[in-house]
């Protein structure tokens, strides 16, 4: 296999080092979704490179994010609720979609097609103009100190699972309205 | 629109260990209903349980029939949502009303609102333009969590029209820790939910603080917040006045050092920081983190932090931070602040989500602070320009 073959690999996982890296340097809530995208891109770019298909490399994508929200949710020992699950799987394909523009051809109808790039645009653009509001809170609260930021990492991380409720529980009350507004345009 | 009534028969809310019990009540559309409770006493579960976001929350209960089942509801939160799906107020709004919606009150201001960038709208922007998503969807049932707090006159001024205009059609429930928002003829439902026995915190003590600015200009997108000079000695405070979206929060941040600024700051000591929005910082991932964390581990500090909390009724130390209700989390973030020696303390949002019963608690020991020679920075959404007052307002004036 050519080395061009790996580029998309490698540009991903390019992204996920620096990502990682300002993680490292300024830790605020929203990186983690940030490296939550990479890391299912990541994979299942490899996982195409290796000769799989679209619909199982995304299959074990959702399978290998299960697994972390798992993991995730038993560090507090309270949530284990397929909902949410469910939630934070679509959730994370969302902004699989972003970097796989393959996805977005299987998806016959244009206006669905639409409204699901511009769901993940919209949810992806608010997640970094947030990222940059929390660092300037974490920043007046916590000081700058290095040591200080690395123990905001870890919480960070740790709170991925509330977060997720959150957008879960936007998710849950706004969907059935936009999907009701998408049925309006098309009569 | 059907009539929709929901029945409280004998119920009762559990989440994890917390159980909440509510009176038995019939309400019916339309109408308002009040629920009013202190901090932590399961408003704000008992809407999501309305609304059917119990079985993402994992919210067992029992008792709470809404009639008939296919009702449309709607909830909106206390803290404006963490995403939006809309780049601007407009887009949001089309995206979940019908077309040709016009929300009722101040044809100019819902304009201003609506056509800002969701990403630089205040905390204030972003609840009422939630309000008005609200409006916009026309459920049967919608349900708030405190929707006045955080606005200026102005906003909440739009925010009651659009509330009465569909309390007309809707079943509205309102959640709120104030005793003060019922209109006259309105009862609230009370929560249970109490302070412990004795309330007597240790005094803060504070190291001495001082803060000299002149001619601070801070640049954020198009706005320019100016400040000519402010000059506050040990034991002194002041009080910044602005309606939402003046930059009161810039101008704190800019004093923390987490904004850039031109002009001059000056500051002796350290300085301490409570946001209004409560769940855009990460202190720690427990109370117990968070406290200290924000204590720098120092004994003292964490003992009287911890029994203060405890006094005032946050007491799990393992609980998540992010599992706190609002003004949980304001207490849990202001209080190890007042005993870790920090000499200026910058609080957005004065008092703004606490319940009464501890807001004389805060205030007294805010007030023992600045005796012992400290300096405080309070902001407050009232006001038509962003202006500066001295002195700390009463919650009670």
């Amino acid at each position: 296999m050519s080395l061009k073959a790996y580029l998309p690999l490698m540009i991903r996982a390019g992204s996920f080092i620096t990502v990682l890296a300002l993680l490292y340097m300024f830790g605020s809530i929203n990186s983690i979704f940030i490296c939550s995208i990479l890391i299912t891109s990541t994979f299942v770019t490899l996982l195409k490179i290796k000769g799989a298909g679209s619909a199982v490399s995304y299959l074990l994508s959702v399978v290998i994010i299960l697994g972390l929200t798992y993991f995730f949710m038993s560090l507090y020992g309270i949530y284990h609720n397929i909902t949410f699950i469910g939630y934070y799987s679509v959730f994370i394909l969302f902004f699989g979609t972003i970097t796989d523009i393959e996805l977005l051809y299987t998806i016959r109808h244009g206006r669905s097609r639409l409204i699901y790039v511009l769901l993940a645009l919209k949810i992806y653009g608010v997640i970094i103009e947030r990222y940059y509001r929390s660092l300037e809170m974490n920043k007046a609260l916590l000081g700058r100190q290095r040591t200080v930021f690395l123990k905001g990492i870890i919480s960070t991380l740790q709170s991925l699972p509330y977060l997720t409720f959150r957008i879960a529980e936007y998710l849950h009350t706004h969907l059935p309205y936009v999907m009701g507004q998408e049925a309006n345009l098309e009569k | 629109m059907a009539q929709v009534i929901i029945r409280f028969n004998n119920a009762m809310l559990r989440v994890g260990d917390h159980v909440a019990h509510i009176s038995n009540i019939i309400a019916k559309s339309p109408g308002i209903l009040y629920i009013r409770g202190p901090n932590g006493s399961g408003k704000t579960i008992l809407l999501k349980t309305i609304v059917g976001l119990d079985e993402i929350n994992e919210i067992f209960y029992t008792g709470i029939k809404v009639e008939p089942e296919n009702t449309r509801k709607w909830f909106v939160p206390q803290e404006p949502w963490l995403i939006t799906l809309g780049d601007i107020g407009y887009d949001e709004l089309w995206l979940i009303s019908h077309d040709n919606y016009t929300p009722p009150g101040n044809e100019q201001l819902i304009k201003e609102i609506l056509a800002k960038k969701i990403g630089y709208m205040s905390y204030g922007e972003r609840k009422i333009l939630e309000i008005i998503k609200a409006h916009g969807i026309m459920p049967d049932i919608v349900c708030f969590d405190e929707p006045y707090s955080g606005l200026d006159e102005k906003y909440s001024r739009l925010a009651r029209m659009i509330i009465e205009d569909l309390s007309r059609q809707a079943l509205v429930i309102i959640a709120t820790n104030k005793e003060n928002v019922f209109p006259e003829g309105h009862e609230a439902r009370v929560m249970a939910g109490s302070l412990g026995e004795v309330i007597d915190p240790p005094t803060p003590s504070p190291t001495s603080g001082k803060i000299i600015i002149e001619k601070l200009i801070i640049t954020r997108g198009k706005k320019r917040i100016k400040i000519r000079e402010l000059r506050l000695r040990s034991g002194e405070a002041a009080t910044i006045i602005g309606p939402n979206g003046s930059g009161k929060t810039s101008t704190l941040l800019a004093i923390a050092g987490a904004l850039k600024y031109k002009g001059r700051i000056e500051i002796k000591g350290k300085t301490g920081f409570v946001p209004d929005d409560t769940l855009l910082v990460s202190p720690g991932v427990t109370l117990r983190n968070v406290i200290d964390n924000l204590c720098k581990h120092r004994k003292e500090c964490v003992e009287h932090s911890s029994n203060t909390l405890r006094e005032l009724g946050v007491e799990d130390d393992d609980k998540p931070y992010v599992t706190l209700s609002d003004g949980q989390r304001r207490l849990a973030l202001l209080i190890p602040q007042l005993f870790s020696n920090r000499s200026v303390l910058l609080l957005d949002s004065w008092l703004e989500g606490i319940d009464s019963l501890r807001r004389k608690v805060i205030y007294d020991l805010i007030n023992q602070y600045l005796e012992g020679g400290g300096t405080v920075i309070t902001t407050l959404p009232r006001g038509e320009e962003l202006d500066v007052i001295e002195g700390l307002p009463s919650p009670y004036d």
